[in-house]
Protein backbone atom coordinates (compact mmCIF):
# COMPACT_ATOMS: atom_id res chain seq x y z
CA UNK A 1 0.00 0.00 0.00
CA UNK A 2 3.10 2.30 1.29
CA UNK A 3 4.64 2.11 -2.46
CA UNK A 4 1.39 2.39 -4.09
CA UNK A 5 0.63 5.45 -2.42
CA UNK A 6 4.16 6.43 -2.77
CA UNK A 7 4.46 5.95 -6.80
CA UNK A 8 0.79 8.22 -6.81
CA UNK A 9 2.22 10.68 -4.64
CA UNK A 10 5.69 11.21 -6.71
CA UNK A 11 3.42 11.16 -10.24
CA UNK A 12 1.24 13.99 -8.88
CA UNK A 13 4.29 15.77 -7.63
CA UNK A 14 6.50 15.25 -10.61
CA UNK A 15 3.71 16.81 -13.22
CA UNK A 16 4.20 20.12 -13.82
CA UNK A 17 0.94 22.02 -13.37
CA UNK A 18 -0.20 23.92 -16.47
CA UNK A 19 -3.35 26.17 -15.26
CA UNK A 20 -3.47 28.24 -18.38
CA UNK A 21 -6.26 28.00 -20.48
CA UNK A 22 -6.56 26.07 -24.06
CA UNK A 23 -7.75 29.29 -25.38
CA UNK A 24 -4.06 31.30 -25.29
CA UNK A 25 -2.14 27.63 -25.17
CA UNK A 26 -0.82 28.20 -28.57
CA UNK A 27 0.10 32.10 -28.13
CA UNK A 28 2.31 30.15 -25.23
CA UNK A 29 3.89 28.14 -27.31
CA UNK A 30 4.96 31.08 -29.68
CA UNK A 31 7.09 32.37 -27.12
CA UNK A 32 9.72 29.82 -27.11
CA UNK A 33 9.55 28.82 -30.69
CA UNK A 34 10.58 32.78 -31.28
CA UNK A 35 13.39 32.81 -28.82
CA UNK A 36 14.77 29.50 -30.32
CA UNK A 37 14.70 31.40 -33.94
CA UNK A 38 16.45 34.14 -32.41
CA UNK A 39 19.19 32.00 -30.48
CA UNK A 40 19.82 30.21 -33.71
CA UNK A 41 20.44 33.00 -35.59
CA UNK A 42 22.86 34.64 -33.03
CA UNK A 43 24.47 31.39 -32.48
CA UNK A 44 25.11 31.07 -35.96
CA UNK A 45 26.81 34.71 -36.20
CA UNK A 46 28.77 34.59 -33.02
CA UNK A 47 30.12 31.03 -34.29
CA UNK A 48 31.21 32.77 -37.82
CA UNK A 49 32.76 35.55 -36.24
CA UNK A 50 35.43 33.78 -34.81
CA UNK A 51 35.23 34.68 -30.96
CA UNK A 52 33.33 31.64 -30.06
CA UNK A 53 34.98 28.86 -28.29
CA UNK A 54 32.48 25.73 -27.13
CA UNK A 55 33.55 26.11 -23.77
CA UNK A 56 30.62 28.70 -23.24
CA UNK A 57 28.22 26.75 -23.77
CA UNK A 58 28.85 25.36 -20.45
CA UNK A 59 29.23 28.38 -18.21
CA UNK A 60 25.72 28.51 -17.40
CA UNK A 61 25.61 25.15 -15.81
CA UNK A 62 27.70 26.37 -12.72
CA UNK A 63 24.06 28.11 -11.79
CA UNK A 64 22.36 24.84 -12.34
CA UNK A 65 23.05 23.80 -8.10
CA UNK A 66 20.64 26.75 -7.21
CA UNK A 67 18.17 25.52 -9.63
CA UNK A 68 17.87 22.47 -8.08
CA UNK A 69 17.67 23.77 -4.81
CA UNK A 70 14.82 25.85 -6.21
CA UNK A 71 12.75 23.05 -7.50
CA UNK A 72 12.45 21.33 -4.40
CA UNK A 73 11.29 25.46 -2.82
CA UNK A 74 8.86 25.97 -4.94
CA UNK A 75 7.02 22.38 -4.73
CA UNK A 76 6.44 22.79 -1.50
CA UNK A 77 6.26 26.68 -1.05
CA UNK A 78 3.12 26.29 -3.75
CA UNK A 79 1.10 24.26 -1.97
CA UNK A 80 1.00 26.87 0.44
CA UNK A 81 0.95 29.41 -1.56
CA UNK A 82 -2.01 27.99 -3.98
CA UNK A 83 -4.27 27.00 -1.13
CA UNK A 84 -3.84 23.09 -1.01
CA UNK A 85 -1.57 22.86 1.63
CA UNK A 86 -4.23 21.75 3.69
CA UNK A 87 -5.40 18.63 1.50
CA UNK A 88 -1.61 17.71 1.27
CA UNK A 89 -1.11 17.51 5.09
CA UNK A 90 -4.05 16.30 6.36
CA UNK A 91 -3.32 12.79 3.58
CA UNK A 92 -3.02 10.29 6.21
CA UNK A 93 0.64 8.99 5.55
CA UNK A 94 3.60 9.38 7.66
CA UNK A 95 5.84 12.76 7.23
CA UNK A 96 8.70 11.17 6.16
CA UNK A 97 6.50 9.52 2.98
CA UNK A 98 5.13 12.68 1.88
CA UNK A 99 8.15 14.72 2.09
CA UNK A 100 10.03 11.77 0.08
CA UNK A 101 7.58 11.80 -2.55
CA UNK A 102 7.79 15.50 -2.79
CA UNK A 103 12.26 15.20 -2.96
CA UNK A 104 11.89 12.29 -5.51
CA UNK A 105 9.92 14.32 -7.84
CA UNK A 106 12.42 17.68 -7.59
CA UNK A 107 15.31 15.00 -7.64
CA UNK A 108 13.74 13.48 -11.00
CA UNK A 109 13.24 17.38 -11.90
CA UNK A 110 16.18 18.13 -11.48
CA UNK A 111 17.75 15.01 -13.67
CA UNK A 112 15.12 15.93 -16.39
CA UNK A 113 16.74 19.45 -16.65
CA UNK A 114 20.16 18.59 -16.47
CA UNK A 115 19.43 15.58 -19.66
CA UNK A 116 18.00 18.77 -21.57
CA UNK A 117 21.04 20.69 -20.89
CA UNK A 118 23.15 17.76 -22.09
CA UNK A 119 21.21 17.16 -25.22
CA UNK A 120 21.30 21.46 -25.76
CA UNK A 121 24.89 21.80 -25.64
CA UNK A 122 25.47 18.35 -27.54
CA UNK A 123 23.57 19.58 -30.37
CA UNK A 124 24.74 23.12 -30.15
CA UNK A 125 28.83 21.87 -29.97
CA UNK A 126 27.73 19.60 -32.73
CA UNK A 127 26.26 22.74 -34.72
CA UNK A 128 29.12 24.93 -34.43
CA UNK A 129 31.73 22.04 -35.36
CA UNK A 130 29.95 22.25 -38.95
CA UNK A 131 30.04 26.11 -38.91
CA UNK A 132 33.59 26.47 -37.86
CA UNK A 133 35.79 23.30 -39.05
CA UNK A 134 38.17 23.99 -36.03
CA UNK A 135 35.72 22.73 -33.65
CA UNK A 136 35.44 19.03 -35.32
CA UNK A 137 37.18 16.22 -35.21
CA UNK A 138 39.56 15.73 -31.84
CA UNK A 139 38.31 18.78 -30.58
CA UNK A 140 34.56 17.81 -30.64
CA UNK A 141 35.40 14.35 -29.44
CA UNK A 142 37.37 16.02 -26.23
CA UNK A 143 34.52 18.42 -25.62
CA UNK A 144 31.93 15.63 -25.70
CA UNK A 145 34.42 13.58 -23.17
CA UNK A 146 34.52 16.87 -20.42
CA UNK A 147 31.01 17.79 -21.28
CA UNK A 148 29.67 13.94 -20.13
CA UNK A 149 31.83 14.30 -17.08
CA UNK A 150 30.96 17.58 -15.86
CA UNK A 151 27.47 16.87 -16.20
CA UNK A 152 27.71 13.71 -14.66
CA UNK A 153 29.33 15.91 -11.76
CA UNK A 154 26.44 17.73 -11.58
CA UNK A 155 24.22 15.46 -11.47
CA UNK A 156 25.60 14.40 -7.65
CA UNK A 157 24.61 18.05 -6.87
CA UNK A 158 21.10 17.35 -7.06
CA UNK A 159 19.89 14.90 -3.63
CA UNK A 160 22.61 17.26 -1.19
CA UNK A 161 20.68 20.60 -3.09
CA UNK A 162 17.36 19.59 -3.34
CA UNK A 163 17.26 18.19 0.12
CA UNK A 164 18.23 21.67 1.23
CA UNK A 165 15.85 23.18 -0.84
CA UNK A 166 13.08 21.16 1.04
CA UNK A 167 14.54 21.78 4.68
CA UNK A 168 14.73 25.61 3.67
CA UNK A 169 11.13 25.66 2.65
CA UNK A 170 9.60 23.72 6.33
CA UNK A 171 11.99 25.69 8.07
CA UNK A 172 9.96 29.53 6.57
CA UNK A 173 6.73 27.60 7.56
CA UNK A 174 7.59 26.77 11.08
CA UNK A 175 8.42 28.29 14.44
CA UNK A 176 11.87 28.05 13.32
CA UNK A 177 11.60 30.85 10.81
CA UNK A 178 14.33 32.86 12.90
CA UNK A 179 17.18 30.30 11.14
CA UNK A 180 15.72 31.13 7.82
CA UNK A 181 18.25 34.17 6.90
CA UNK A 182 20.95 31.78 7.69
CA UNK A 183 19.59 29.13 5.22
CA UNK A 184 19.20 31.43 2.34
CA UNK A 185 23.50 32.88 3.26
CA UNK A 186 23.88 28.43 3.05
CA UNK A 187 21.88 28.74 0.01
CA UNK A 188 24.44 31.37 -1.63
CA UNK A 189 27.52 29.60 -0.65
CA UNK A 190 26.52 26.06 -1.13
CA UNK A 191 25.48 25.68 -4.95
CA UNK A 192 28.32 26.67 -7.17
CA UNK A 193 30.80 27.01 -3.76
CA UNK A 194 30.85 23.11 -3.51
CA UNK A 195 31.68 22.73 -7.33
CA UNK A 196 34.64 25.80 -6.43
CA UNK A 197 35.70 23.45 -2.86
CA UNK A 198 35.77 20.13 -4.61
CA UNK A 199 37.12 20.42 -8.35
CA UNK A 200 40.83 21.69 -9.64
CA UNK A 201 40.48 24.14 -12.21
CA UNK A 202 43.43 24.28 -14.66
CA UNK A 203 42.85 27.73 -15.56
CA UNK A 204 41.88 28.93 -12.32
CA UNK A 205 43.19 32.21 -12.29
CA UNK A 206 40.57 33.15 -15.42
CA UNK A 207 37.78 31.59 -13.42
CA UNK A 208 35.83 27.94 -13.72
CA UNK A 209 36.12 26.38 -16.99
CA UNK A 210 33.80 23.44 -17.66
CA UNK A 211 36.26 22.09 -19.88
CA UNK A 212 39.35 21.93 -18.07
CA UNK A 213 37.59 20.63 -14.68
CA UNK A 214 39.08 17.44 -12.73
CA UNK A 215 37.10 16.59 -9.47
CA UNK A 216 39.76 16.50 -6.62
CA UNK A 217 40.51 12.56 -5.28
CA UNK A 218 38.29 13.65 -2.02
CA UNK A 219 35.42 15.05 -4.15
CA UNK A 220 33.88 11.71 -4.11
CA UNK A 221 33.72 11.32 -0.38
CA UNK A 222 32.40 14.50 -0.52
CA UNK A 223 29.76 13.62 -2.87
CA UNK A 224 29.24 10.38 -0.47
CA UNK A 225 28.97 12.82 2.63
CA UNK A 226 26.42 15.19 0.75
CA UNK A 227 24.35 12.12 0.13
CA UNK A 228 24.31 11.36 3.77
CA UNK A 229 23.10 14.97 4.56
CA UNK A 230 20.50 14.66 2.47
CA UNK A 231 19.19 11.94 3.98
CA UNK A 232 19.38 13.48 7.24
CA UNK A 233 17.96 16.91 5.77
CA UNK A 234 15.08 15.01 4.76
CA UNK A 235 14.28 13.51 8.16
CA UNK A 236 14.82 16.95 9.56
CA UNK A 237 12.00 18.53 7.08
CA UNK A 238 9.49 15.27 8.02
CA UNK A 239 9.87 16.21 11.90
CA UNK A 240 9.63 19.82 11.32
CA UNK A 241 6.19 18.70 9.28
CA UNK A 242 5.27 16.63 12.27
CA UNK A 243 5.91 19.12 15.02
CA UNK A 244 7.24 22.49 14.51
CA UNK A 245 4.40 23.88 11.48
CA UNK A 246 3.14 26.94 11.77
CA UNK A 247 -0.48 26.85 10.20
CA UNK B 1 -17.64 1.96 20.85
CA UNK B 2 -17.59 5.08 22.89
CA UNK B 3 -20.43 7.66 22.13
CA UNK B 4 -17.74 10.53 22.16
CA UNK B 5 -15.81 10.76 18.76
CA UNK B 6 -13.59 13.56 20.13
CA UNK B 7 -13.23 13.93 23.93
CA UNK B 8 -11.11 17.46 24.36
CA UNK B 9 -10.33 18.22 28.28
CA UNK B 10 -8.32 21.70 28.94
CA UNK B 11 -6.79 22.43 26.19
CA UNK B 12 -4.74 25.14 25.59
CA UNK B 13 -3.19 26.09 22.12
CA UNK B 14 -1.50 29.94 21.77
CA UNK B 15 -0.12 31.93 18.80
CA UNK B 16 2.40 34.05 19.87
CA UNK B 17 0.69 35.73 22.52
CA UNK B 18 -2.15 35.26 21.83
CA UNK B 19 -4.82 32.00 23.20
CA UNK B 20 -6.33 30.34 20.02
CA UNK B 21 -7.63 27.82 22.68
CA UNK B 22 -7.88 28.31 26.10
CA UNK B 23 -8.90 25.57 28.67
CA UNK B 24 -11.02 24.29 25.85
CA UNK B 25 -13.53 21.15 26.88
CA UNK B 26 -15.54 19.64 24.66
CA UNK B 27 -17.30 16.09 23.84
CA UNK B 28 -18.97 15.35 20.18
CA UNK B 29 -21.11 12.81 20.14
CA UNK B 30 -21.06 9.99 17.80
CA UNK B 31 -23.04 10.02 14.57
CA UNK B 32 -24.46 13.40 14.49
CA UNK B 33 -24.00 16.61 12.68
CA UNK B 34 -22.84 18.99 15.33
CA UNK B 35 -22.34 22.68 14.30
CA UNK B 36 -19.13 24.51 15.55
CA UNK B 37 -20.44 28.05 15.87
CA UNK B 38 -18.61 31.18 16.86
CA UNK B 39 -17.08 35.24 15.41
CA UNK B 40 -14.05 34.77 13.37
CA UNK B 41 -10.88 33.81 16.07
CA UNK B 42 -13.09 31.95 18.31
CA UNK B 43 -10.42 28.95 17.76
CA UNK B 44 -13.19 26.58 15.51
CA UNK B 45 -10.03 26.47 12.41
CA UNK B 46 -7.99 25.71 15.87
CA UNK B 47 -9.66 23.04 17.01
CA UNK B 48 -10.41 21.52 13.15
CA UNK B 49 -6.66 21.70 12.48
CA UNK B 50 -5.98 19.77 16.34
CA UNK B 51 -8.68 17.36 15.22
CA UNK B 52 -6.11 16.25 12.32
CA UNK B 53 -2.85 16.10 13.87
CA UNK B 54 -1.85 19.58 12.44
CA UNK B 55 -1.47 21.19 15.22
CA UNK B 56 -0.86 19.95 18.72
CA UNK B 57 -2.29 21.20 22.05
CA UNK B 58 0.61 23.00 24.68
CA UNK B 59 -1.59 21.78 27.39
CA UNK B 60 -4.41 19.50 28.20
CA UNK B 61 -5.36 15.92 26.75
CA UNK B 62 -7.32 15.24 23.44
CA UNK B 63 -8.75 11.94 21.84
CA UNK B 64 -10.00 11.55 18.15
CA UNK B 65 -12.16 8.22 17.50
CA UNK B 66 -10.13 6.83 20.62
CA UNK B 67 -6.71 7.71 19.81
CA UNK B 68 -4.80 10.40 20.22
CA UNK B 69 -4.79 12.41 17.03
CA UNK B 70 -2.19 12.37 14.43
CA UNK B 71 -1.70 11.34 10.54
CA UNK B 72 -2.32 7.95 11.28
CA UNK B 73 -6.05 8.59 12.87
CA UNK B 74 -6.11 11.29 9.69
CA UNK B 75 -7.81 7.37 7.40
CA UNK B 76 -10.49 7.61 9.08
CA UNK B 77 -11.27 11.27 9.17
CA UNK B 78 -12.60 13.19 5.94
CA UNK B 79 -11.49 17.00 6.40
CA UNK B 80 -12.46 19.82 4.13
CA UNK B 81 -9.64 22.34 5.43
CA UNK B 82 -10.48 26.44 5.78
CA UNK B 83 -9.81 28.79 2.50
CA UNK B 84 -9.02 25.67 0.78
CA UNK B 85 -8.59 25.68 -2.95
CA UNK B 86 -8.28 22.38 -5.37
CA UNK B 87 -5.48 21.79 -7.50
CA UNK B 88 -5.62 24.13 -10.77
CA UNK B 89 -4.37 21.95 -13.14
CA UNK B 90 -6.79 18.95 -12.27
CA UNK B 91 -10.31 18.22 -14.09
CA UNK B 92 -13.21 16.72 -11.91
CA UNK B 93 -12.05 13.83 -13.06
CA UNK B 94 -8.31 14.16 -12.55
CA UNK B 95 -9.50 15.06 -8.98
CA UNK B 96 -11.76 11.87 -8.41
CA UNK B 97 -9.02 9.73 -9.45
CA UNK B 98 -6.61 11.84 -6.85
CA UNK B 99 -8.79 11.43 -4.35
CA UNK B 100 -9.24 7.15 -5.16
CA UNK B 101 -5.62 6.85 -5.19
CA UNK B 102 -4.99 8.79 -1.54
CA UNK B 103 -7.87 8.55 0.22
CA UNK B 104 -8.89 5.32 1.69
CA UNK B 105 -12.59 4.85 1.83
CA UNK B 106 -13.45 7.26 -0.62
CA UNK B 107 -16.27 5.50 -2.75
CA UNK B 108 -16.02 6.47 -6.50
CA UNK B 109 -19.66 5.15 -7.41
CA UNK B 110 -20.90 7.70 -4.78
CA UNK B 111 -18.41 10.29 -5.76
CA UNK B 112 -20.10 10.24 -9.55
CA UNK B 113 -23.79 10.38 -8.62
CA UNK B 114 -22.56 13.63 -6.36
CA UNK B 115 -20.68 15.33 -9.55
CA UNK B 116 -23.85 14.25 -11.27
CA UNK B 117 -26.56 16.18 -8.49
CA UNK B 118 -23.94 18.67 -8.16
CA UNK B 119 -23.90 19.67 -11.52
CA UNK B 120 -20.07 18.93 -12.15
CA UNK B 121 -19.10 18.36 -15.51
CA UNK B 122 -16.35 15.25 -15.53
CA UNK B 123 -14.01 17.40 -17.97
CA UNK B 124 -14.48 20.65 -16.54
CA UNK B 125 -10.94 22.05 -15.23
CA UNK B 126 -10.58 23.69 -11.81
CA UNK B 127 -8.87 26.75 -13.30
CA UNK B 128 -12.25 27.56 -15.10
CA UNK B 129 -14.29 26.74 -12.60
CA UNK B 130 -15.90 29.62 -10.17
CA UNK B 131 -15.64 29.43 -6.60
CA UNK B 132 -18.67 27.76 -6.13
CA UNK B 133 -17.96 25.08 -8.79
CA UNK B 134 -14.60 24.59 -7.19
CA UNK B 135 -16.19 24.50 -3.34
CA UNK B 136 -18.72 21.71 -4.83
CA UNK B 137 -15.89 19.29 -5.85
CA UNK B 138 -14.28 19.90 -2.70
CA UNK B 139 -17.29 18.92 -0.87
CA UNK B 140 -17.76 16.28 -3.01
CA UNK B 141 -14.07 14.49 -2.15
CA UNK B 142 -14.99 14.72 1.48
CA UNK B 143 -18.96 13.48 1.55
CA UNK B 144 -17.66 10.67 -0.83
CA UNK B 145 -15.42 9.01 1.86
CA UNK B 146 -16.88 5.86 3.68
CA UNK B 147 -15.21 7.21 6.70
CA UNK B 148 -16.76 7.52 10.51
CA UNK B 149 -15.80 11.48 10.49
CA UNK B 150 -16.05 14.01 8.35
CA UNK B 151 -15.27 17.97 9.05
CA UNK B 152 -15.84 20.69 7.44
CA UNK B 153 -14.38 23.87 8.33
CA UNK B 154 -16.60 26.75 6.69
CA UNK B 155 -17.53 24.88 3.53
CA UNK B 156 -19.45 27.68 2.18
CA UNK B 157 -16.73 30.65 2.60
CA UNK B 158 -17.44 33.09 -0.08
CA UNK B 159 -19.81 31.27 -2.00
CA UNK B 160 -23.42 32.54 -4.20
CA UNK B 161 -26.55 30.97 -2.69
CA UNK B 162 -27.51 28.54 -5.54
CA UNK B 163 -23.96 26.73 -4.37
CA UNK B 164 -24.95 27.12 -0.85
CA UNK B 165 -28.03 25.14 -1.15
CA UNK B 166 -26.65 22.75 -3.78
CA UNK B 167 -24.05 21.65 -1.05
CA UNK B 168 -27.11 21.83 2.08
CA UNK B 169 -29.02 19.78 -0.05
CA UNK B 170 -26.00 17.52 -1.06
CA UNK B 171 -25.45 17.15 2.81
CA UNK B 172 -28.59 16.42 3.80
CA UNK B 173 -28.95 13.70 1.23
CA UNK B 174 -25.63 12.06 2.71
CA UNK B 175 -26.90 12.93 6.16
CA UNK B 176 -29.23 10.70 5.43
CA UNK B 177 -27.83 7.74 3.65
CA UNK B 178 -24.75 7.26 5.92
CA UNK B 179 -24.08 7.30 9.89
CA UNK B 180 -21.12 9.55 10.15
CA UNK B 181 -20.74 11.83 12.21
CA UNK B 182 -19.78 15.33 11.05
CA UNK B 183 -18.89 18.35 12.32
CA UNK B 184 -19.43 21.79 10.35
CA UNK B 185 -18.30 25.43 10.90
CA UNK B 186 -20.16 27.93 9.51
CA UNK B 187 -21.31 31.48 9.43
CA UNK B 188 -24.21 30.85 7.35
CA UNK B 189 -26.36 29.80 10.32
CA UNK B 190 -29.85 30.26 8.68
CA UNK B 191 -29.20 28.12 6.25
CA UNK B 192 -27.29 25.40 7.40
CA UNK B 193 -29.38 25.26 10.87
CA UNK B 194 -31.58 22.41 9.95
CA UNK B 195 -28.34 20.22 9.38
CA UNK B 196 -27.48 20.38 13.02
CA UNK B 197 -28.00 17.69 15.62
CA UNK B 198 -25.90 19.24 17.99
CA UNK B 199 -24.30 22.76 18.84
CA UNK B 200 -21.29 24.32 19.93
CA UNK B 201 -20.71 27.74 20.60
CA UNK B 202 -17.12 29.03 21.08
CA UNK B 203 -15.77 32.40 21.32
CA UNK B 204 -11.91 33.40 22.61
CA UNK B 205 -10.79 29.64 22.74
CA UNK B 206 -13.28 28.42 24.45
CA UNK B 207 -16.77 26.74 24.79
CA UNK B 208 -19.43 29.22 25.28
CA UNK B 209 -22.69 26.74 25.49
CA UNK B 210 -23.18 23.45 23.50
CA UNK B 211 -26.23 21.40 23.64
CA UNK B 212 -28.70 19.42 21.87
CA UNK B 213 -30.33 21.87 18.75
CA UNK B 214 -33.86 21.21 19.53
CA UNK B 215 -33.26 21.71 22.98
CA UNK B 216 -31.79 24.62 22.75
CA UNK B 217 -34.46 25.72 19.53
CA UNK B 218 -37.14 24.88 21.61
CA UNK B 219 -35.48 27.30 24.35
CA UNK B 220 -34.27 30.30 21.83
CA UNK B 221 -36.50 29.77 18.49
CA UNK B 222 -33.40 29.56 16.15
CA UNK B 223 -30.17 29.09 16.18
CA UNK B 224 -29.40 32.09 14.39
CA UNK B 225 -31.89 33.95 17.65
CA UNK B 226 -29.53 32.33 19.85
CA UNK B 227 -26.35 33.12 18.18
CA UNK B 228 -27.24 36.97 18.14
CA UNK B 229 -27.82 36.85 21.96
CA UNK B 230 -24.62 35.14 22.78
CA UNK B 231 -22.46 37.59 20.81
CA UNK B 232 -24.33 40.75 20.42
Amino acid sequence: MAQHVFMHLVKHDAIRRRARSKEYSRWWLAYPVLVALVGIVYFTIYVSSGEFQPQYLLYWTVALPYGFFMIAFARTHRERQNGTFGWWLSLPYSRFLLVSAKYTASVLYGIFCVLIAFVLTTLLSGYASLLNPMFGGDFLKQFFKAEFLWYGYLLCFIPFMAAYGMLTSFVGMSYLKPLLPLMWIGFGLSGNGFIWLTTKWQAFKEGPDPLHFAPQAWSWWGIVASFVAAGLMLAASAKIMEKQLRL
Amino acid sequence: MNNQVIECQHIVKKYGSKFALNDFTVSIPAGKVTGILGPNGAGKSTFFRMVMGLVRPEQGHMQVLGSRPGWQTNKDIAYLPDRARWYADHTVEKAMQWAENLLPGFNRERAEKLADFMDLDRSMKVAGMSLGQEARLMLLICIARDVPMILLDEPFSGIDIVSRERIIGTLIDNISETEQTILLSTHEIDEAESLFDHVVFMENGQVRLTGEAETLRAEHGSMETLYRKLYR
